[in-house]
């Protein structure tokens, strides 16, 4: 068997945050230790997180296509896995460990099995909790992805891992739409987690040098007691809230660009009364973003008004009916379009040669009625541009503009000729002038009869 | 030989927030066109109809046609609705021709109908924006003032056309409005008023785009030999033209041109073998300031990217060669969907008998043209009408 290795990272985060001053006055203020948290925006989620954190280590990586191993660890047993195997197309399949804060560590074991039987394998892990409006807990959830692709060879090298579970119910579990308290009783985790970091380190002569646990549930301070010679990465949650399953993958993602040469490092999480503790020794170089250079460019300031909205409750949040009685898609016809929604698959004639996007039933040009799938690049140029006001957005965008003013949808030119109408994510209209280059991502276009629809949205391509 | 069709009589509801049926106004639409006939006209006389409509709320999908020749009353006659959205009377006016040109009937019926103010302001949203593709550009956030909006913004990019422009073309549509009792809208606008009103999707304000209208228009065509029973004065139909493009407008290869004007356009001045110049007075498709500009183009009554320019000078305004929108057009005169097109009828008929009343009489008109477009332009209809059969 092989060594497993983390050889490329990748990393996405909500644009939006808000800081503790906005939390002022209000029911709950932010917890201590939280400064500032990352909100995601009304078209995002712990879904269209999970795959742009792996768009962008493969990214990294130098990969055309995703593995066909790709585990999602996270807390919300409502992330849409079909969504992210769609838009990461074949060989990928998705499979999910939806358990809570440690789920994220629990897929990067899961790929370093794989790694370690020859196979190359994404973890994910990706969080965007929400607990009960007006609490502090709710104050101070933020959210965040983080993607590993792990190998066979160097990188940062998995060499060791360990697993806790106590007996005793009590402990918290993070759930997708409200916190759950099991027991009022002092929550295991931080016990747990205690007891894995100090069975692993039990095992190498020296402690690891660095630490990266999950900061919240207390693990952070139970780890630190446990691992007293090690060196503690530098916190990321104080900036982008508490994160779950994404918290621990974080911390060590952060650790990645100043991590040396054969130094090692424990990460640890815990949920309840379950705990994780990897222990990995940097053998080589890994490829991926300076987190802390990330974090440090901040995010875009959002006021307590638009923060309710977006979570959608508060005293001028009114839900509005979203499905169409004018325009339906049906649930088949959507399905059918995914490959274009989700992976910007074009058509080729094969009569005349001519590509066309999304798709079409026969060639205009030559009458043709057989096509070849063409996948497109998802980068363009922005041919033509507008502002949606209030008055102008359709019924499915309506809780969007509500929650989010005014968005721009443009017209865009893509590389490779065709023109496509799109809605620009993360950007106002006059950030995206006629000509500027774009790129396609995924975002939740609207909901219909309970089911989130996915679909491609545009923003600026200034690199990632 | 195909015969000479002429219009005979024409109706028009008051256009706006009416508060009133569907039923009602085709009915009211319907008696003032027979009445407008100069020898008088009974129901009984209507052979067939065609009624345009989108059925907007969706109060009557199926059979609309029906339900309003039973309230007009016209009971009994072969009817059906037609639509191409916006354009769904223009195409009724089409079809309504075609049949009378072919010989298979004699006097016919287009007309159209819409009530679009009896809605919530939720279900109205959800109703505007079914025009255009609904995959692709309703669900990438686009309605009706979007795309609209798309194409003010390259027109702008590629030819310089300036916000004043847009805004020159609502405060000349606006005093034409104010002299047509029928309008939704009589008060005059300035250039400042029109700059200056909210944003509804950049760059477009709300006085850039047409509002939200009630209305039904009824139009009598009448075969070349059965037109002396009603009228010495019949207005007739020189040509008819019209035209499909690609649906979304990304799929067209310009946003500042709409394919669909130019060959409606061409082939109705062709078949009445005349020129855009030839034109004293034009009813052009304005649901937003923008669409008045790319079709004085379109149309060539002006060269493209001209358009801008032409109407800061006032070259369709009173007094121009050719005017346009003498009715207040779609943007102070109203626009209910369906009814647009024979609404525009309407207005040619009475400016080519002198009839139109002294606010907004284009002197010594001769020749007319309406020009009708569906959504964004995916269709199109273009008819040319002569105080001559031609």
């Amino acid at each position: 068997m092989s060594a497993a290795a983390i050889r490329a990272h990748g990393v996405a985060l909500p644009r939006f945050a808000i800081g503790r001053a906005a939390f002022e006055g209000a029911a709950a203020p932010m917890p201590r230790g939280i400064d500032e948290k990352r909100v995601p925006g009304f078209d995002e989620d712990a879904s269209t997180l999970a795959l742009e954190a792996a768009r962008r280590c493969l990214s990294a990586a130098g990969r055309a296509s995703a593995p066909a191993d790709v585990v999602v660890g996270t807390s919300d047993p409502a992330v849409a896995t079909w969504m992210v195997a769609g838009a990461l197309g074949g060989p990928a399949q998705v499979r999910l460990v939806a358990s809570g804060s440690h789920a994220g560590l629990e897929a990067l074991a899961a790929a370093a099995d794989a790694a370690r039987e020859g196979r190359e394998a994404l973890a994910v892990a990706t969080d965007a909790p929400v607990a009960a409006a007006g609490t502090g807990l709710e104050a101070g959830l933020g959210a965040a992805a983080v993607a590993f692709l792990v190998a066979p060879g160097d990188g940062l090298r998995i060499d060791d891992l360990e697993r806790v579970t106590l007996e005793g119910p009590g402990g918290r579990r993070l759930g997708a739409n409200r916190f759950l308290v099991v027991s009022p009783g002092d929550d295991p985790a931080p016990s747990a987690a205690y007891e894995a970091a100090r069975r692993l380190a039990a095992r190498v002569p020296d402690g690891p040098t660095h630490r990266a646990p999950q900061e919240e549930a207390g693990v952070a301070s139970a780890v630190a007691r446990a691992l007293a010679s090690s060196r503690a990465a530098p916190g990321v949650q104080a900036v982008t809230g508490e994160t779950g399953a994404a918290s621990a993958p974080l911390a060590l993602a952060a650790l990645l660009s100043s991590i040396r040469a054969s130094e090692t490092v424990l990460s640890v999480a815990a949920c309840g009364p379950s705990a994780i503790a990897i222990r990995a020794t940097a053998t080589g170089p890994v490829a991926g973003p300076d987190v802390h250079a990330m974090l440090k460019r901040g995010g875009h300031a959002i006021s307590r008004e638009r923060h309710d909205l977006l979570r959608r409750y508060g005293e001028h949040y009114a839900p509005r009916t979203r499905v169409s009685q004018g325009a339906y898609v049906s649930a088949s016809q959507y399905e059918r379009t995914l490959p274009q929604r989700l992976r910007m698959v074009g058509a080729r004639c094969e009569g005349c040669r001519r590509l066309f996007f999304p798709r079409r039933e026969s060639c205009p040009e030559c009458g043709g009625r057989r096509f070849k799938e063409a996948p497109l690049s998802g980068r363009g140029t922005i041919y033509a541009v507008t502002e949606i006001g209030r008055g102008a957005a359709p019924s499915e965008f309506a809780e969007q503009q509500q929650a989010q003013g005014e968005y721009p949808v443009a017209v865009v030119e893509l590389a490779e000729g065709p023109r496509v109408a799109a809605q620009i994510a993360d950007a106002t209209a006059a950030e995206v002038p006629i000509g500027t280059p774009v790129r396609a991502i995924v975002r939740r276009l609207y909901e219909q009869e309970g089911a989130v629809r996915y679909g491609f949205k545009f923003v600026p391509d200034a690199g990632i | 030989m195909a015969a000479r069709v002429a219009v005979v009589g024409a109706g028009h509801s008051a256009f706006g927030s009416l508060g009133k049926s569907a039923k009602a106004l085709f009915s009211e639409a319907f008696a003032e066109a027979l009445s407008s006939v100069d020898r008088g006209a009974s129901p009984e006389a209507i052979e067939e109809a065609w009624i345009g409509s989108l059925g907007f709320g969706g109060f009557q999908l199926g059979n609309l046609a029906a339900s309003m020749t039973e309230h007009a009353p016209a009971v009994k006659i072969p009817a059906r609705r037609v639509e191409n959205a916006c354009a769904s009377s223009g195409f009724a006016f089409r079809d309504a021709y075609l049949a009378v040109r072919s010989g298979e009937v004699d006097v016919a019926l287009a007309g159209g109908v819409e009530v679009m103010n009896d809605l919530s302001e939720e279900r109205q949203r959800y109703w505007l924006g079914v025009s255009g593709d609904t995959e692709w550009e309703r669900l990438a956030g686009l309605t009706f003032a979007g795309v609209y909006a798309l194409m003010a913004g390259r027109h702008m990019h590629e030819f310089g056309t300036t916000r004043e422009a847009l805004a020159a073309v609502a405060v000349k549509n606006h005093a034409f409005g104010a002299e047509n009792p029928k309008a939704q809208f009589r008060k005059k606008i300035t250039l400042e008023q029109a700059i200056r009103s909210p944003l509804v999707a950049r760059p477009l304000s709300l006085l850039d785009c047409c509002g939200t209208t009630d209305g039904a228009t009824a139009v009598i065509l009448a075969a070349e030999d059965r037109v002396r029973e009603f009228t010495d004065d019949p207005v007739w139909v020189l040509g008819s033209g019209a035209a499909t493009d690609f649906l979304a407008v990304h799929d067209r290869p310009t946003l500042t041109t709409l394919d669909a004007t130019v060959r409606a356009g061409r082939s109705g001045l062709a078949a009445a073998g005349l020129a855009p110049g030839d034109v004293d007075v034009a009813e052009v498709h304005d649901c937003f300031t923008i669409a008045e500009i790319l079709a004085t183009e379109d149309l060539g009554f002006v060269e493209k990217g001209h358009g801008g320019p032409a109407a800061i000078e006032g070259r369709f305004g009173p007094g121009a060669d050719t005017v346009v929108n003498a009715s207040g057009g779609l943007k102070a005169k109203g626009h209910p969907l369906g009814a647009t097109g024979t609404g525009q009828v309407v207005e040619v008929w009475k400016q080519l008998r002198g009839a139109a009343g002294p606010g907004r009489q284009v002197p010594d008109a001769e020749t007319g043209l309406t020009h009708n477009v569906g959504g964004s332009g995916a269709t199109c209809a273009v008819h040319v009408f002569g105080r001559t059969p031609g």
